[in-house]
């Protein structure tokens, strides 16, 4: 075998417009991102990069999303570097893969795009009927959320002070994969850490009794999980589900004084996600996902030197998830239809998806078309709309000014 | 109808002729061609369109495949497309795993942005492929023994004396009729006329060009015609390698993800 190289990549230069005033809205996106391959024979070194661009400030930012080597011995592979995992059945939807964190402001997009690249070791041992693979990553990694953002109305007003780092870093996945008659089954195992940050102190200033300082950390957590593919008729079945098991660890922090309270988190939740598809004639792929999210068992109380302290004394905060699919905080029971298609020899290519909250009213519906006139270049058009129930603390509400229309062009090289 | 009656006549007629060579025999004798193991071959496939406003626009895509055929075991034969060109869709490529038994077809697509191996629902063979005037079928073997073969007659395609034979499927299958022309030196297939359900032409296949690699016959150009809607697909080999000794593993997860 020679040895090859590849380079490829896409040029995606947008503006996205309010439709409320038509402002604009002013994020960073990925204007350039650049993949680059070398092979020979059993190995691989691969890179993407990415230039990240602001329109407002001009300014543009490099990010080395994924640099890794792989090495493919007859029995499986093995990589190593900075990486993008991809577990799970479902489409875009995944309660299975934190094998790396989330990139908050494309939590839109689709695939690898919505993942912050991580170090780690994984190795995939292949047989005829099934295959494992064991992922660790040595180093704690967080979700990127965009803090601070006027333009974005999730993010949080300022970056919170962490505290308290894990106490270890050392993240380890496993997942087992086989196939049955017409179906594959997989499971999956995760110890590793929250990705987003929740309360684990509260200090009482030693000036004022209510000044009470909240200190964040990220808890520890362990996901059993699961997928199913099979076909039924004309229709394929992807299932899957996980639950997580979160804990605060006891706090080891001489530098704290005695007036502090620990609060000690032990929560068993999980999140599902349960899609049908089915491809008509004309090649139209419809699919619908119900995507559920619900706390199983939850034990949260605050100490006060180890000793629990009643809930009249210490208001008992809402329990919230440090890892799991970010659309999670959307809804605990939502439905989600998407469809795709092309037009007119591929030249045309239309995407559209609503997303219904089951529980409170609010959805949210996109819809994309995309005309290419000539080969690899693309012109882009789509549309964003969220429409929530009124209530300040909704988060389809919430996003109601995010509400927009995307121009874009793409160049495919 | 009108059709229906010619082609029954037709066939009626010139079968009295050619009594002591059946349909069997010269499918027979077109598979006693020498078959490779495997096969490696990038190719191009340029759409035309029949519409006005296209007439001069064409589109094409380039891909790669390999294909390893199997003599026994539980696999008919084995297939990895991969597209390179459009650039957007580069590295999407389907692995195909064709069983004996014709029923249990695996499929799983690689999704270069999504960074997954999707299991998919075995295609349904007469559906398009990728927007081409092929389908699925068009590039998976069929086993001979699931058609009954008649011989209809002799005709002449680009200047060769070819066989007319008929196959049609023996259990109800997608694949409905079809006439071969298969030509009378060489064995080789030169033509496929499709039926639909109501008997109509429905495609044409024309294959223009045979270049003889070693001892293998490798048709490095062909049209798909769509009759009713006038749209053709032309699929040109660029370059084909053969008995490369491809392995196993080629057609597995694993190489599906190595893009």
């Amino acid at each position: 075998m020679q040895a090859q190289i590849s380079v490829s990549g896409e040029i995606n230069p947008y503006v996205m417009t309010r439709t409320t005033n038509s402002s604009q809205i002013n994020l960073p996106f990925r204007l350039l991102s650049l993949d680059m391959g070398y092979s020979f024979e059993q190995f691989d070194l691969k890179t993407n990069t990415a230039i990240e661009h602001r329109i407002k400030t001009n300014k543009s930012q490099y990010d080395l999303r994924e640099l890794y080597f792989a090495f493919y011995p007859e029995w499986g592979e093995v990589k190593l570097g900075k990486q993008i995992h991809s577990w799970g059945a479902a489409d875009a939807i995944n309660p299975t893969n934190n094998l790396n964190p989330y990139d908050y402001y494309y939590m839109f997009k689709v695939g690898a795009g919505t993942k912050v690249g991580v170090l780690s070791l994984s190795s995939t041992y292949y047989s005829d009927s099934f295959q494992i693979e064991i992922i660790v990553n040595p180093y704690f990694n967080k979700n990127r959320i965009p803090y601070d953002e006027d333009d974005f109305p999730l993010a949080p007003d300022n970056e919170p002070a962490i505290r308290y780092s894990p106490n270890e870093e050392v993240e380890v996945g496993l997942k087992l994969q086989t196939s049955l008659t017409n179906s594959d089954i997989s499971l999956y195992f995760f110890s590793g850490n929250d990705r987003s940050p929740s309360l684990y102190t509260g200090i009482i200033s030693a000036e004022s009794s209510t000044d009470l300082t909240m200190d964040l950390g990220y808890r520890k957590t362990t996901m059993l999980g699961s997928d199913f593919v099979t076909f039924v008729g004309d229709f394929t079945v992807r299932a899957e589900g996980a639950i997580y098991n979160t804990k605060t660890p006891s706090i080891k922090d001489n530098g704290l004084e005695n007036n502090y309270f620990e609060l000690r988190e032990d929560v068993l939740y999980s999140q599902y996600v349960l899609q049908l598809e089915y491809t008509t004639q004309n090649d139209l792929m419809l699919s619908g996902q119900y995507i559920g999210s619900s706390i199983i068992a939850e034990d949260i109380k605050w100490l006060k030197s180890g000793n629990e302290i009643s809930s009249s004394s210490m208001v008992i905060p809402e329990f919230s998830p440090g890892m799991g699919t970010p659309f999670a905080m959307f809804s605990d029971k939502a439905l989600l239809i998407s469809s795709s298609g092309v037009l007119m020899d591929d030249q045309i290519d239309i995407q559209g998806s609503v997303m219904l909250n089951l529980e409170n009213s609010g959805s949210f519906l996109s819809f994309g078309v995309g005309y290419s006139p000539v080969l690899n270049w693309k012109l882009e058009l789509a549309t964003t709309q969220f429409s929530g129930n009124g209530k300040l603390q909704d988060p389809f509400t919430l996003m109601e000014e995010f509400s927009h229309v995307r121009i874009g062009l793409l160049y495919n090289f | 109808m009108r059709l229906k009656t010619f082609l029954t006549s037709f066939f009626i007629s010139i079968s009295i002729g050619f009594a002591q060579i059946s349909g069997e025999d010269v499918i027979a004798k077109m598979m006693e061609n020498p078959s490779p193991s495997d096969i490696k071959m990038n190719f191009k496939m340029t759409l035309f369109s029949n519409s006005k406003e296209k007439k001069n626009k064409k589109h094409f895509r380039l891909m790669e495949q390999i294909e390893k055929r199997y003599q026994d075991g539980e696999f008919k034969s084995k297939l990895l497309l991969r597209f390179i060109e459009p650039k957007e869709v580069r590295g999407l490529s389907l692995l195909n795993w064709s069983r004996i038994d014709q029923k249990n077809d695996d499929q799983w697509l690689y999704i270069p942005k999504l960074r997954k191996v999707k299991r998919i629902r075995p295609t349904e063979k007469s559906r398009k492929f990728q927007g081409t005037e092929f389908t699925y079928a068009d590039f998976i073997n069929r086993d001979i023994k699931l058609d009954k073969y008649t011989l209809l007659g002799e005709d002449v395609f680009k200047g060769n004396q070819c066989f007319l034979v008929e196959a049609r499927s023996i259990k109800p299958s997608s694949f409905g009729v079809r006439i071969f022309w298969i030509d009378k030196t060489y064995y080789l297939l030169r033509k496929i006329q499709y039926l639909n359900e109501d008997q109509e032409n429905a495609k044409i296949l024309e294959i223009f060009d045979y270049v003889k690699n070693n001892q293998y016959w490798t048709p490095t150009k062909k049209i798909m015609k769509n009759l009713l809607n006038g749209n053709s697909t032309e699929m040109k080999v660029i370059d084909i390698e053969y008995d490369q000794g491809l392995k196993d593993e080629f057609f597995s997860e694993k190489y599906l993800r190595r893009f």
